[in-house]
């Protein structure tokens, strides 16, 4: 029986959140090293090991890249296996995420998302996902707790997938949505198990029988045939993801699809933007519609696999998007996001004006006002059919 | 102790036909190490040229299940 | 067109052993020949040869596998002086 949207209601952090969702899924191992803002997912869940309230076996290393190193080990043993981390935690990791997903491992990552040095800086922007946005991890990001909960159960059956067996990245917003506490809906364990099933490793590390090679060395004759074997299992997850959603919302009521939509049906100009930042661009797109300005919101949830067709395919009534990253790509030319809507609405015709803003680095507010600035300059391309500067950093 | 003739009649889990040049030093270490093991053996490596030579897709010299990891996460003193 | 090959699930190999189905007897310029008359069986050959290349029956040096060997001539050199049951021949010859 499916619980509703009112039962068990509790009031977490996005932290606790996690940590909660980890306890539930009961993961054969996990290995990490706390870092902050995602601090708390560790500490809360080294509790419930310490409490016995799991029989996870918890490892605590000395760096990110032994964490993921070891939960790679764990995961080709055969284990189901989650982590936490966050910006420069991940930024270690990088050697082996890749890892990770060309030995396709359906290992689930909570990042919260923080900001890069240098400058130091513990605050949310999305520079680390974004730079690990080419690693081959499925990323799933999330608008608040609720959602960040939600999403570590899905990203477990996603990344698990038999279609899929790639690792998986839960995003959230660093101190907007980790440390902040919200009324959730919790699902009850014995839900969760039979929502993500068990785990079976197509081959183990401990299978002495069969003795299989993992991480063998691959010359120019097989290596594009494995990289192709993966990037199509990552063409898959979208699938998988629609599939498992699908699951989601019939199972406990709360419905997810790739991307969310709001009031985005007869808008000529709307916001694309990840995260936490989606809820304030809301509030000020209700503002701009009293006054019948025709604006919406687009807020992709995966963002690997990018569904570009469904992506191209709500935005395509839209004159003016505005694409708000809070990552740059120092390319000088915007955003990864941006890169990415824009590209996915090059065929459409007529083609959309498509403008970046890098907004909110390192943790700094965005507004109502600043929603409302961005919807306004598209308004204005919308109807002139020019944009006058195509990538600039606002909330400044 | 062990001698070589008893050692000779375990199972070989380091086979022949690996990439390693002729005459390199590592695979009689490896295979007296792999001898040296009581009960099942996994193994892993840090990238190096022991792991490389030995795990050319499809073959691996290795008779007993190994992990290659990357360079980085090899101890370090 | 050609049939899409399957190929293991993230390079894992998925079965141990293979290489000794791959020949590396063709890298070998000089070929060790055992005099068993000769030989006392005391296996440093066996235990240096780095292509686990010396055939052993019984705790007995028994030949080579001249698929693996690759011709280094370790166990020519290893072989005790007293002894001196392996000789390297050019494999041309």
């Amino acid at each position: 029986m499916a619980i509703t949207a009112t039962k068990g209601q509790t009031g977490l952090t996005g932290n606790s959140a996690v940590a909660y969702a980890m306890k539930q899924i009961n993961p054969d191992v996990c290995a990490a090293y706390p870092i902050t803002p995602s601090t708390q997912i560790v500490e809360d869940f080294s509790g419930y090991v310490a409490d016995g309230e799991v029989t996870t076996e918890l490892i605590t290393v000395e760096s990110e890249h032994s964490a993921m190193s070891a939960c790679i080990g764990a995961a080709a043993a055969g284990a189901r296996v989650m982590t936490a981390t966050s910006s420069q935690g991940l930024a270690l990791m990088w050697e082996m995420l890749y890892i990770a997903s060309g030995m396709r491992l359906p290992i689930v990552l909570a990042n919260v998302n923080r900001a890069l040095s240098s400058p130091i800086n513990i605050h949310c922007d999305h520079s680390d996902s974004m730079g690990a946005r080419d690693s081959g991890w499925v990323q799933l990001y999330s608008e608040t707790v609720q959602e960040a909960y939600d999403n570590v159960f899905m990203a477990v059956r996603i990344a698990e997938h038999k279609d899929v067996l790639l690792p998986a990245m839960v995003c959230l917003d660093g101190f907007i949505t980790s440390h902040a506490i919200e009324n959730i809906s919790l699902i009850e364990d014995q839900e969760v198990r039979q929502f993500i099933g068990s785990y079976n490793a197509k081959a183990s590390l401990l299978d002495t029988d069969k003795a299989p090679t993992f991480g063998a060395m691959t010359l120019p004759d097989t290596y594009i045939e494995f990289k192709r074997q993966q990037s199509e299992a990552m063409t898959r997850a979208k699938g998988a993801a629609i599939e498992v959603m699908k699951d989601f919302g019939k199972r406990f009521g709360r419905e997810y699809g790739l991307f969310e939509t709001y009031r985005l049906e007869d808008a000529e100009a709307a916001i694309v933007v990840l995260n936490s930042a989606a809820g304030t661009t809301k509030v000020a797109v209700d503002a701009l519609r009293k006054e019948g300005k025709k604006v919406g919101l687009l807020r992709p949830r995966l963002f690997r696999p990018f569904p570009w067709q469904e992506i191209a395919g709500a935005l395509k009534g839209c004159k003016a998007i505005t694409v708000l990253d809070r990552a740059d790509s120092m390319n000088a030319f915007g955003g990864p996001v941006f890169s990415e809507v824009r590209s996915a609405l090059y065929d459409l015709d007529p083609r959309p004006r498509v403008m970046n803003r890098i907004y909110g680095l390192g943790g700094r507010d965005y507004k109502v006002k600043d929603a409302v600035e961005v919807f306004n300059e598209a308004l204005k391309a919308a109807e002139t059919g020019r944009v006058e500067t195509l990538v600039k950093y606002i909330t400044l | 102790m062990a001698t070589l003739k008893d050692l000779s009649k375990q199972q070989e889990l380091f086979s022949g036909g690996h990439r390693l040049c002729a005459g390199c030093g590592i695979p009689p270490i490896v295979r007296l190490v792999l001898r040296a093991a009581n009960g099942p053996v996994v193994t892993t490596t840090a990238t190096e040229y022991l792991e490389v030579g030995t795990t050319i897709y499809p073959y691996t010299a290795w008779r007993c299940p190994g992990y290659t990891r990357p360079s980085r996460t090899r101890p370090r003193p | 067109m050609v049939e899409k090959k399957e190929y293991p699930l993230g390079g894992v190999i998925p079965k141990g052993g293979t290489a000794h189905d791959y020949s590396t007897g063709g890298w070998r310029k000089l070929r060790p020949v055992v005099d068993l008359d000769k030989c006392t069986s005391c296996l440093i050959c066996w235990v240096m040869c780095p292509d686990s290349a010396v055939v052993t029956e019984e705790g007995k040096m028994a030949g080579f596998d001249l698929e693996h060997c690759k011709g280094c001539g370790i166990c020519a050199a290893e072989c005790p002086d007293k002894v001196k049951a392996i000789k390297m021949v050019e494999e041309a010859e």
